[in-house]
């Protein structure tokens, strides 16, 4: 009896931790939802409205109506997949090199990857643009997807990852005659998958938001992504915050829903088979 | 570190093998293979890496090296720009804020993704629902939130404050205020982060084996025991990875504090990457901006280099 | 090993990709480069860049950037990779770099006789250095004291005149759900700009004439920053802002009952918070005391043309006839059609009377033209210093006579390593 309600008081307590957390995560995020259905002068309004009786979509047909803003997107879309895909493969193969196989030059190439994280990104911006204008990739998609691609952050995870796999595993499968390469394939990456769909999630994050290097890299009309896009809409006296907050609004979906449909995958709660049994 | 590191080499080398030739023989053409994936694996990242990051950084150095203001050939005055940040107290005091920002950033992130993480470690609706709702801020834009915090953050009649006063609580200056300003940035900063975080822990203590948990359920462990001795220890590769890149991120803050404050208010929350930015964009001063980024960069390597070897050598002893 | 074949023919074929994309075809045309204007401003230079693409061979593409990034990242990244625009807008707080700098190509050659004289003397002034003429300037958006008529009139207050007023003004207006007074609060160049006018009106400037000492550490610069320092200190005004200086929502909503800000805050509330415009009062920035001169100061951007340009006759043309054609038509709508700004053009204000008869412009034209005065180009390093000093006085608790000795001592200090 006295268990029964010292748990529930538990499960209760947890529950309250969980929409007070709740409330402080999300109230930014509604406040933005609402705004984005206020017409500009109610968005400061004090006291705050939080739904305007004046509430109508126009914000959003506006933000399409000022700027090309599906184009944005499919820019945006396009780098975004592109990157992930790529960089999920070649992290994964850099991640499982660094952690499992045994080759000269190892630590040195796992603290030169590490290192290039250390370095602010407006400290490499300007030698970065001058490589593409001697590549001639200026204004094109590649200057937005390539240098994206190598990035430090996901081969650090995934190395972290592989270190923690039981060999066992890849030692059965080695008796099996396998290569490496297909181990790799076929027990290594599969296993990753709680760490791959939460790096899918960050990579497409940050490149579907990216903003200081595609506006550097490719800023010709046609060319720019969303963050930039969202950016023009800010002005030499004031900015059209009922827009922005409109155009946020769509900017932040496509993560959202890539998180909501990935999560299954990072909290799948793989059943290991026991090391030792 | 490597030798310390768990290989699925030794293992394989004992079962597999009798003879000491044919030992030898597999030895030599297992490490080949090994070699040979290895460096085909880590040539297209690294080669990337060497040429959209290393070789910038390089350049970078170089300039530092020199006294270049963007127009004009960059002339060459050794370490001048390194003496001169000895000698800078704006670069000593914003790397001061900078340290007190990541001592605040770090621990706290950490250890509030970590609960969190471990709370909502469980399948079910509920947690799906609360795990989606954490994460939002990390998909919100920089820009948005920082005008919507503000605005919250209004000493005046800002939300906070009014909910403040409603509870008959004290009120604060938040970021109109040299005192608080900081700690006003790292909230924020730390509402924004928190999810991302959660989200590599999780995905570390899903990779625990669930037969380890079990098992120290049968024998009778609490919650915080199993905690404490089993998911914490097991989860040490990823909790190294997510420090160091916070420590990372908190030590390059200049986003997410720059649109909350611009730096101020009288500099308050002025870090080191501010400046960075200032002296190449503002002033075209790029030597000296070079040299405080290398500078920079050698604090950062060297605090790695000190959670490398935490994190080693409590491996060992355990 | 399947697998690995496809990866492997992935990497060869974006190798490939890679090789082939051939280099953008460099056009031969005029860049022409401004930050990013609102969607009703656009119409201007669309016009504009049409009608002198159909008149001339040599076109001219316009691209616009982020309003935050233009100058930092934007142009310096610009230059660095020699992508740098023919033709740019540039701001006076960058201006004076460009020109030190050879960026910038001399003008006086092809400014025309009539243009010479129809712009102000102060705005050529402002744009010229060693006898050059390095940029054109095209607007002007002079610094006011706008106010809540309506807050004012409850609490039975005349609009201040004074320093002293202002303060009691600001004290009175203050209560639990508004502050008396909005003051830029971000350490920034727009802080310096606003900032100006109290140092001037105080009988103070920031450096002597001849650009070779501070001139800050006066008991008048001391006045000027106390000013400032106790409006926030006492609490009168915000400490913080939602974002926007120049815009301070918290003005057309009611938060905050006087607003320094410039002409532009006209057009901005008329845009988005019409229910306003009933309320809204404007008035000179009071002076220190009774009887002292009024002075104001005037931002405005100016339009430069790069020294690297292969087209120096046309780019300057360009530029020129943008804002400065013989016919003044669209020098005079760019600040009364599309913007709420004033032309440097004397003959504008003179060719519409009744444009400059009705509120606020009447007001502008009459009594804060005459009183203003450009807004300075000083090196970054002595911006930075003026935003400190006042940062200072605001957050710091530091007396505005400390703040003043030790923002002289940055400046000394800058000039010696020059």
């Amino acid at each position: 009896m006295k268990k029964t309600r010292s748990q529930l008081l538990g499960t209760g307590g947890y529950y309250v931790i969980c929409i007070i957390l709740a409330i402080v995560f999300a109230g930014p995020f509604i406040w933005m939802l609402s705004s984005s259905l206020k017409p500009a002068n109610e968005i400061f309004a004090r006291p705050p409205i939080l739904i305007s009786p004046n509430a109508s979509f126009d914000n959003y047909q506006e933000v399409f109506r000022q700027a090309p803003f599906e184009r944005y997107m499919y820019n945006s879309f396009f780098v975004a997949t592109t990157v992930t895909a790529v960089a999920l493969l070649l992290h994964s193969m850099a991640g499982y090199a660094l952690a499992r196989l045994d080759f000269p030059g190892k630590r040195i190439a796992f603290a030169g990857i590490l290192a290039t994280l250390m370095i602010p990104f407006y400290t490499i911006l300007i030698p970065l643009a001058l490589l593409m204008r001697d590549l001639g990739w200026l204004n094109t998609y590649l200057a937005l997807i390539v240098p994206a691609i190598p990035h430090a952050f996901g081969i650090f995870w995934l190395r972290q990852f592989f270190l923690g796999m039981p060999s066992e595993l890849e030692d059965a499968a080695r008796i099996d005659g396998a290569t490496r390469v297909g181990i790799f394939f076929r027990i290594a990456l599969p296993l990753a998958r709680p760490v791959l769909a939460a790096l899918a999630v960050f990579f497409f994050l940050a490149n579907w938001d990216a903003f200081l290097w595609p506006l550097i890299a490719a800023n010709e009309p046609d060319m720019r992504m969303v963050q930039v896009g969202i950016q023009s809409f800010t002005g030499e006296h004031g900015n059209a915050w009922e827009l922005i907050m409109a155009a946020s609004v769509i900017a932040v979906l496509p993560t959202l829903i890539l998180f909501f449909g990935l999560q299954r995958f990072i909290v799948a709660s793989v059943k290991l088979t026991g090391l030792k049994g | 570190m490597s030798a310390s590191e768990p290989t699925a080499a030794p293992s394989l080398q004992s079962r597999a093998n009798r003879s000491l030739g044919q030992r030898l023989q597999n030895i030599n053409r297992d490490r080949l293979e090994q070699v040979i994936t290895a460096y085909l694996f880590l040539l297209p990242d690294v080669l990337g890496l060497l040429l959209f990051i290393i070789g910038p950084m390089l350049l970078a150095l170089v300039i530092s090296f020199t006294d270049w203001r963007l127009t004009g050939t960059p002339e060459f005055i050794g370490f001048r720009n390194y003496e001169i940040i000895l000698r800078d107290p704006k670069f000593g005091a914003s790397l001061g804020r900078t340290i007190i920002y990541t001592l605040g950033f770090v621990p706290v992130v950490y250890t509030l993704s970590l609960g969190m993480a471990v709370l909502l470690t469980r399948k079910g609706r509920a947690n799906f629902f609360f795990r989606t709702i954490y994460f939002m801020p990390v998909a919100m834009s920089m820009v948005v939130a920082g005008v919507i915090w503000r605005f919250m953050f209004d000493p005046g009649n800002g939300l906070i404050n009014e909910s403040l006063r409603f509870f008959g609580l004290p009120t604060a200056q938040w970021t109109g205020n040299v005192q608080s300003a900081m700690a006003s940035v790292l909230i924020v900063a730390v509402w924004k982060n928190v999810g991302y975080f959660m989200i590599i822990l999780l995905a570390g203590i899903q990779d625990i084996p669930s037969d380890y948990i079990e098992s120290a359920q049968i024998d009778g462990a609490n919650r915080w025991k199993i905690f404490r001795h089993i998911i914490l220890p097991l989860l040490r590769p990823t909790s190294f990875f997510v420090i160091t890149i916070l420590s990372i991120n908190a030590l390059q803050a200049f986003d997410q504090i720059y649109v909350m404050t611009r730096g101020g208010p009288a500099q308050a929350t002025y870090t080191l990457v501010m400046y960075i930015y200032e002296k190449a964009f503002r002033e075209w001063n790029f030597g000296y901006s070079g040299a405080m980024a290398a500078v920079l960069f050698a604090m950062i390597l060297v605090l790695t280099i000190v959670q490398v070897r935490y994190f080693r050598s409590s491996d060992e002893r355990q | 090993m399947k697998r690995f074949g496809m990866l492997f023919s992935m990497v060869v074929v974006l190798l490939a990709v890679i090789s082939i994309v051939p280099a953008v075809a460099q056009d031969d045309a005029l860049k022409f480069w401004t930050f990013e204007y609102a969607d009703p401003v656009d119409p201007f230079f669309v016009e504009y860049v049409e009608e002198w693409n159909a008149a001339n061979d040599l076109q001219v593409v316009r691209q616009e950037f982020p309003w935050a990034q233009y100058t930092g990242e934007i142009l310096t990244t610009g230059i660095a990779t020699g992508e740098a625009p023919d033709v740019f807008f540039i701001s006076p707080g960058d201006w004076r770099r460009y020109a030190e700098s050879g960026l910038a190509l001399p003008l006086q050659d092809y400014i025309p006789e009539y243009l010479r004289e129809d712009v102000l003397p102060a705005s050529w002034d402002a744009v010229t250095l060693n006898d050059n003429v390095y940029s054109l300037p095209f607007e002007m958006e002079p610094v006011v004291l706008w106010y809540n008529k309506e807050m004012l009139a409850d609490a039975g207050l005349e609009v201040p005149t004074t320093w002293d007023e202002l303060l009691a003004a600001s004290e009175a207006l203050t209560t639990e759900d508004r502050y008396g007074i909005l003051l830029p609060t971000n350490p920034d160049y727009y802080q310096n700009f606003v900032f100006y006018p109290f140092l001037w009106m105080a009988g103070a400037d920031v450096m002597n004439d001849d650009f070779s000492a501070a001139a800050v550490n006066t008991p008048e610069t001391a006045r000027a920053l106390d000013l400032w320092g106790t409006l926030v200190r006492e609490g009168y005004a915000a400490p913080t802002s939602t974002g926007n200086d120049p815009t301070d929502e918290r003005f057309p909503t009611e938060q905050g009952a006087m607003f320094v800000s410039g002409y532009w805050v006209y057009g901005w509330i008329e845009a988005n918070y019409p229910e306003f415009l009933d309320k809204l009062g404007v008035a000179s920035i009071p002076a220190p005391d009774e009887g002292d001169a009024l002075q104001t100061v005037y931002g405005g951007w100016t339009v430069m043309v790069y020294s690297g340009t292969e087209h120096p006759e046309e780019a300057a043309r360009f530029a020129i006839e943008m804002f400065g054609a013989e016919d003044n038509t669209r020098a005079g709508e760019w600040g009364m059609v599309y913007n709420t700004k004033m032309s440097p053009r004397g003959s504008v204000i003179v060719d519409n009377p009744e444009f400059y008869s009705q509120f606020p412009h009447d007001v502008f034209a009459n009594d804060i033209f005459p009183s203003a005065r450009p807004e300075p180009s000083y090196p970054p390093e002595i911006g930075q210093s003026v935003w400190e000093a006042v940062q200072d006085v605001m957050f710091n608790g530091v007396s505005g006579a400390d703040a003043a000795a030790a923002w002289a001592d940055k400046i000394d200090s800058y000039l010696l390593t020059r």
